[in-house]
């Protein structure tokens, strides 16, 4: 059975698999499109559609279209469709049911195992949201890839065996930009840094063409309001797009707006182009210069392989600015698609690993892998080199421990009144699974029984100590202290598994006294998953 | 004698011991020929499995082959058909605003008469609707909404702005209709003020 990869965008999905010679191919959808949009109109109590006709049912139907859920993805968020209960998980599972559907009806083979695609800047809270998603869809979710890794996958940076290698990805899609340094070190793949801005896409430099296009036309044609015009907008939205995509290889483009009897021959040259765009081009510039900075900080002083990724990286000026100010020579191959695609690789990869985990010891692994190697024109052991190869997650955030201040002067006399702040015990962007060393903290009262645990998570973007800058999360209670005066230690240690489980323990070496508890950072039960998963399955799909 | 003695030597320890090394080099080298054997029989299946990968991979690659050479003539005309439903919409919306306006729209009538003839020709059929049709959103495109008091009349066509065009082959719709659409909004009762009520 062939696996597949999903791109699940936020505002275009994607899915594709290794077709028969090895190549990754996209699947169309219902519309003979290669993406689909990722809105979901909620047409009747059971009937639901996805794509191009959800996005044009929104401005009749607003209330009966989801979109953009995956901004939302793992938050605690919930909509209301004809009075049934849906989260983003549930609304990204119908999307996915739709490309698993249309992959179905484009191949004829049942979708089951797959990898879909997250931003790098997701944590585990939101990857663990996206893996439901995928199992609330009837899916099995083989694994959830960073989009800047599938990238890399899909232009075969991950398979060179030579030692040490970093790569940078600049990704400018439709609506949000990323950039992402990605080490390879053998067997292990780790991003090390990301950083980006989720306002900012293709959809800008459209709306900076259309603008001057309207202005450009009015100038010609004073006193008409082709502006309060949709359909006109409209036509010059498309204009404008049209416009951008064909300046990327050609130098210049007319277009011949009319209006109400007026008419203007517009045209538009690269250079223009690229001046009314170049203070968009400048915000995608200034987080390049920011994510090289941090890379450095971390270590990395050069990159062995630049990708570009997403459609508007097809801009020329991108490229050559990369080249000019950093010296970065971009590699551009099929950008629109890339995601998808190296997911697609990335699956078939990880079912050898599963068939490698399953069958040990069996010829069965073999024959899978011999599969996989003649698919993709490798060695056996090529195949099997690849598919050991380890992503690995990252915490996002930083986790600690509530804890008072010592240093406070009510410390001494009133303690419960003193100042409290977070020790954090776990930082941000630790590869997962991991352990923290043991931490050793102190009683704040005299024969003291028992010590609240308290566990606190990061809530900014920044690690701080303020606890108004953190999250309580749980909490348990460490008792039967044997009495002491103030001052006795206690250790704590936090273990975190790659899908976000938190275990903490806290102990008391003297009496051997322990508290052991869980925390799942997040998401839905597995219970919410199977209520959703049979609240998804009545419906019925279409694009 | 000498026969005799070579008879004798034939049957003796020696000859036996002979024979037993003939036969243990005998052994090996059947051995290392069914391994050899073996070997090829191996390579032999192996070889067997590519070619039949080959074959299916030649197989898939052919149909697909088939498929684009179907396809390309599509591929090629699909941003000329673009171009052409765009030019069509030009023509008919300043044809239409000619008439309102009581002038002589049919110049511009007939050249989207002849754009619809080219597109006809390339396998794309013109649909359009009329005011009061019901929205479907397999075939329309709402753009704006204009108010109506009419319950009735909420989410149909109130105007066509651009007609809509689908393959005369498969049915798929190429562009959908555009349309403004009636949007119900109760009337408010004369003397309340935007931000008022009825009471009940």
């Amino acid at each position: 059975m062939a696996t597949y990869g999903i791109d699940l965008g936020t505002t275009y999905s994607c899915i594709a698999y290794v077709d028969i010679s090895g190549r990754p191919v996209v699947l169309k959808n219902a519309n003979g499109e290669d993406t689909t949009p990722s809105v979901v109109y909620f047409e009747s109590p059971d009937s639901v559609v996805v794509g191009r006709q959800a996005k044009d049912s929104a401005v009749l139907f607003p209330n009966q279209v989801a979109e953009l859920v995956k901004r939302e993805m793992g938050q605690d968020v919930h909509y209301s469709f004809f009075g049934q209960d849906h989260t983003p998980e549930s609304v990204s599972a119908l999307i996915l049911r739709e490309l698993a559907r249309a992959a179905e009806a484009s191949t004829g083979e049942p979708v089951h195992d797959v990898v879909i695609t997250v931003p790098a800047y997701f944590g585990v809270l939101e990857r663990e949201a996206t893996r439901k998603a995928g199992q609330i869809a009837g899916l099995n979710v083989l694994d959830v890839l960073a989009e800047p890794v599938a990238a890399a996958i899909n232009y075969q940076a991950l398979a060179s065996d030579s030692g040490v290698r970093h790569i940078f990805v600049y990704d400018l899609g439709g609506g949000t930009f990323d950039t992402t340094v990605i080490r390879i070190d053998g067997q292990d793949i780790q991003v090390v840094c990301t950083d980006g801005d989720h306002r900012l896409g293709g959809a800008d430099w459209d709306r900076k063409v259309s603008e001057y296009l309207l202005q450009a036309f009015e100038e010609q044609n004073p006193g008409l309001d082709a502006g309060g015009d949709e359909q006109f907008m409209q036509d010059l939205a498309i204009a404008a797009e049209q416009l951008k995509k064909a300046l990327s290889t050609a130098t210049t483009r007319k277009y011949n707006a009319r209006f109400g009897g007026a008419v203007a021959q517009l045209e538009l040259t690269r250079e223009q182009l690229e001046s009314l765009t170049s203070e968009l081009l400048e915000r995608t510039m200034e987080i390049t210069t920011r994510t090289i900075d941090t890379a450095k900080e971390k270590g990395v002083s050069g990159f062995d392989d630049v990708l570009l990724v997403g459609g508007m990286s097809l801009m020329p000026t991108i490229a050559q600015t990369l080249k000019e100010r950093f010296a970065l020579q971009a590699r551009l191959q099929d950008p629109h698609l890339a995601v998808a695609k190296g997911a697609a690789l990335f699956a078939l990869m990880q079912k050898v690993k599963v068939s490698l985990l399953e069958e040990a010891g069996s010829g069965d692994h073999q024959q899978v892998a011999q599969e996989v190697a003649d698919q993709l024109g490798l060695t056996v052991k090529q195949v099997e080199e690849l598919a050991a190869k380890k992503v690995a997650t990252v915490v996002p955030r930083a986790f600690g421990i509530k804890v008072v201040d010592g240093d406070d002067p009510l410390y001494r006399t009133d303690p419960d009144r003193a100042r409290h702040y977070v020790a954090h015990l776990l930082t941000a962007n630790t590869p997962l699974p991991t352990e923290t060393e043991p931490e050793t903290f102190y009683t704040v009262a005299d024969h003291q029984r028992e010590v609240r645990l308290e566990v606190w998570e990061q809530a900014g973007s920044v690690a701080s100590k303020e606890l108004g800058h953190n999250t309580h999360i749980g909490e348990g209670m460490l008792t039967q202290l044997p009495p002491r005066p103030a001052g006795a230690p206690f250790q704590v240690v936090f273990q975190m598994t790659e899908t976000g489980l938190l275990k903490v323990r806290g102990w008391e070496a003297n009496s051997g006294r322990e508290v052991r508890f869980e925390i799942q950072i997040g998401g839905m039960n597995e219970a919410d998953v199977r209520k959703a998963a049979n609240t998804v399955a009545r419906y019925q799909v279409s694009g | 004698m000498g026969g005799l003695q070579g008879d004798m030597d034939l049957h003796g320890p020696h000859q036996e011991e002979a024979m037993a090394h003939g036969a243990e080099e005998t052994r090996i080298a059947l051995n290392d020929v069914t391994e050899r054997l073996h070997e090829v029989a191996e390579q032999l299946a192996e070889f067997h499995r590519r070619s039949a990968h080959r074959e299916l991979v030649i197989d898939r690659l052919h149909e697909e082959n088939l498929q684009l050479r179907a396809g390309v003539r599509k591929a090629i005309l699909e941003p000329v058909i673009s171009d052409l439903i765009r030019l069509y919409d030009q023509a008919d919306r300043e044809a239409r605003r000619l008439r309102t306006t009581g002038q002589d729209g049919r110049l511009l009538e007939s050249f989207a008469s002849d754009v619809e003839q080219i597109l006809d020709r390339c396998g794309i059929e013109i649909y359009t609707a009329k005011p009061g049709d019901p929205f479907e959103r397999d075939r329309h495109r709402p753009i704006a909404l204009v108010d109506c008091p009419d319950e009735s009349r909420h989410n149909t066509v109130a105007e066509v702005t651009a007609a809509g065009f689908a393959e005369r082959e498969t049915g798929q719709v190429r562009r959908p209709l555009q349309a403004r659409f009636y949007q119900y909004t109760p009337a408010r009762e004369p003397g309340l003020s935007g931000d008022e009520a009825p009471s009940l």
